[in-house]
């Protein structure tokens, strides 16, 4: 699914460019749940977002399904994350004017998705969360775990094939950080495909491979 | 969303808005009042009928001639299409009841005067042919005048004195609160015929005439003038009429329009640049929104189009209040003026096309720059 070769980002130019991927090859096979670990500054999040579609590779190759992502044109990349990743994100991204379930929404309206189908689909992710009696509620009326499990729901609502978590337990307590890494276990072993990226050992425990990145490159 | 957005941000949203209402408000005020006091002035100017005209000597230095009162006959008679005709002779005098005196004008005229105005009597009657003919010593009052000599009393039957004599009072002039009412306070009316005896004189001072279409009344005044050009000799008369006095009156309201248009022009302008503002501002407060929604698979256009319909709502608020707070401002500009004053249907429409038109114009530079901004960058926004 993934298929990632010598691949390299250079921010910057000349004196003050910095390499924040060097060269770093994996990939990720359908139904696999990998952790890549690192320290900050290790280059996790460019290559989140490199993987994320958000942000394009300075060389080296990234296919994803096949297709070579950086030949994609900005409403295409669109198109993919909109319809083939979800994403989880460390303090969850929620929009605060917007209700749980209208968060839920969002990624099935930027489908086209009818307003009645989006809302039944929203309806089933907040039961499946265990969140049915929360779907009015803002974000700031929600807790930690709560609104991760929102996040998560919404990461899940268009069927991605792909799940990117950064950091998706890094502002939650030890207890509720057990409880998503739990659910994100579930979501794995009914198919889904997950990349998470973390910094914590015990975290990483929950997932079936481990890459570890420092300075820009796996090491073993 | 966008509405949630807004209310979110009251009294920012509202000063935001602000300029948009004034000048929404302004424009409509300007554009209803103007057309209340035209309409009024028309239905005023038809009152008098915009068939009317007026046939005065011209005024020639040293040779300036008098009309006298057979003329009308010799137009009745040689001029094709008169309606109606009179002639009138002012002069000031005074006139007493029961020791109230009071300063009135006193206007010698014909029976034709009063069909030809469509006066309506409080009390009484017009003048008649006969009370021309036997040079009766009857009077018309107006309102003013007869409230200040009876007071609440009847007047019609009994006598003033005026001009060295007793005369009748036959009939009272109802006040129609004319605009030209200031000009003509207190007045009255005798018969020409009795006006030239008591003054000695044989002459008046204006023909006044109707015609029987307003399309005939160019060609009446036209052949008038002639006839009596051949009589008293060459540019010895003029005419006046109300469809030149209407059109000073419409330039006037023309230029009153178009002067307070421009600056509620102004007014919706600096409104616009108002939005433009805080929809820079927005776009850098939600930053962060912005990557997170181009994250879950939002396009360029969907981030354009969300921020310029904020914009054009931003813009459609401002609108409504204005229409709003124009009702308002309409309402008592109507009772003060009193003018009847509706809105005008028109304005409205102009200024919602106007509200989207300023929301587009100034919300798009924002909003382009929000769909532009990169995902990455958006998100790592604090």
């Amino acid at each position: 699914m993934i298929d990632v070769k010598n691949l390299k980002k250079t921010y910057g130019k000349k004196d003050a460019a910095v390499n924040a991927l060097r060269g770093v090859s994996f990939n990720v096979k359908s139904g696999d749940f990998v952790s890549i670990m690192g320290t900050s500054g290790s280059g996790k999040s460019t290559l989140m977002n490199i993987l994320g579609c958000l942000d394009r590779q300075t060389t080296g190759d990234y296919f994803l399904n096949g297709i070579d992502v950086r030949s994609l044109s900005k409403d295409k990349a669109s198109d993919l994350r909109n319809k083939g990743i979800g994403f989880v994100f460390q303090s969850f991204f929620l929009l605060p004017r917007l209700t749980a379930l209208q968060n839920l929404e969002l990624p099935m309206a930027y489908m086209g998705i009818s307003p009645i189908a989006r809302r039944k689909k929203a309806l089933d992710i907040l039961n499946i969360m265990g969140l049915s009696d929360r779907g009015s509620h803002y974000p700031n009326e929600l807790s930690g775990g709560q609104n991760q499990r929102i996040a998560i729901g919404r990461a899940l609502a268009n069927n991605p094939f792909l799940i990117l978590a950064d950091e998706p337990t890094g502002n939650l307590d030890t207890i509720t950080s057990g409880d998503i890494m739990k659910v994100l276990k579930k979501l794995n072993e009914h198919g889904t495909t997950i990349v998470l990226i973390t910094h914590e050992k015990e975290i990483a425990r929950y997932t079936n491979k481990v890459l570890v990145l420092r300075d820009g490159l796996f090491v073993d | 969303m966008a509405a949630n957005q807004i209310k979110n941000n009251g009294i920012r949203s509202f000063l935001t808005v602000l300029g948009i209402t004034i000048g929404i408000a302004s424009m409509i005020t300007v554009i209803s009042v103007g057309d209340g006091g035209e309409t009024r002035i028309k239905a005023e100017l038809e009152k008098f009928g915009v068939n009317r005209a007026w046939i005065l000597p011209n005024d020639l230095k040293g040779m300036t001639i008098s009309l006298k009162s057979q003329d009308s006959d010799l137009l009745l008679s040689s001029v094709p299409g008169i309606k109606d005709i009179a002639v009138s002779a002012y002069r000031k005098t005074y006139i007493a009841k029961d020791g109230k005196k009071l300063t009135t004008d006193v206007i010698g005229t014909s029976h034709g005067l009063f069909t030809m105005e469509n006066t309506k009597f409080s009390e009484g009657r017009a003048l008649s042919e006969t009370d021309i003919d036997y040079a009766r010593k009857v009077v018309i009052l107006s309102e003013e005048a007869k409230s200040q000599l009876f007071g609440d009393e009847l007047a019609e039957g009994k006598k003033v004195e005026m001009l060295g004599s007793k005369y009748t009072v036959i009939g009272v002039e109802e006040n129609e609160k004319s605009i030209y009412n200031s000009f003509f306070t207190s007045k009255c009316y005798i018969p020409i015929t009795t006006f030239e005896n008591v003054f000695g004189i044989k002459t008046i001072d204006e023909i006044s005439l109707t015609a029987k279409s307003s399309s005939m009344l160019t060609p009446v005044l036209s052949t008038s003038v002639d006839v009596l050009s051949q009589k008293y000799g060459d540019k010895s008369v003029k005419y006046i009429n109300l469809q030149s006095e209407l059109e000073n009156a419409e330039s006037i309201i023309d230029i009153f329009k178009t002067v307070i248009s421009a600056i509620a022009a102004i007014s919706l302008l600096v409104g616009g640049i108002g939005i433009m503002n805080i929809m820079l501002v927005t776009v850098k407060e939600r930053t962060r929104e912005i990557g997170i929604r181009k994250a879950l698979g939002a396009k360029d256009h969907h981030i354009l189009n969300q921020f310029l319909f904020e914009a054009i709502i931003y813009s459609l608020i401002g609108t409504m209040l204005g229409i709003w707070m124009s009702l308002l401002v309409i309402n008592i500009a109507g009772r003060l003026l009193g003018l009847t004053v509706t809105i005008s249907m028109q304005s409205v429409a102009l200024s919602v096309l106007f509200a989207v038109t300023i929301g587009v114009c100034f919300g798009i530079i924002p909003a382009y720059k929000a769909s532009r901004l990169d995902p990455v960058c958006a998100l790592r926004q604090e």
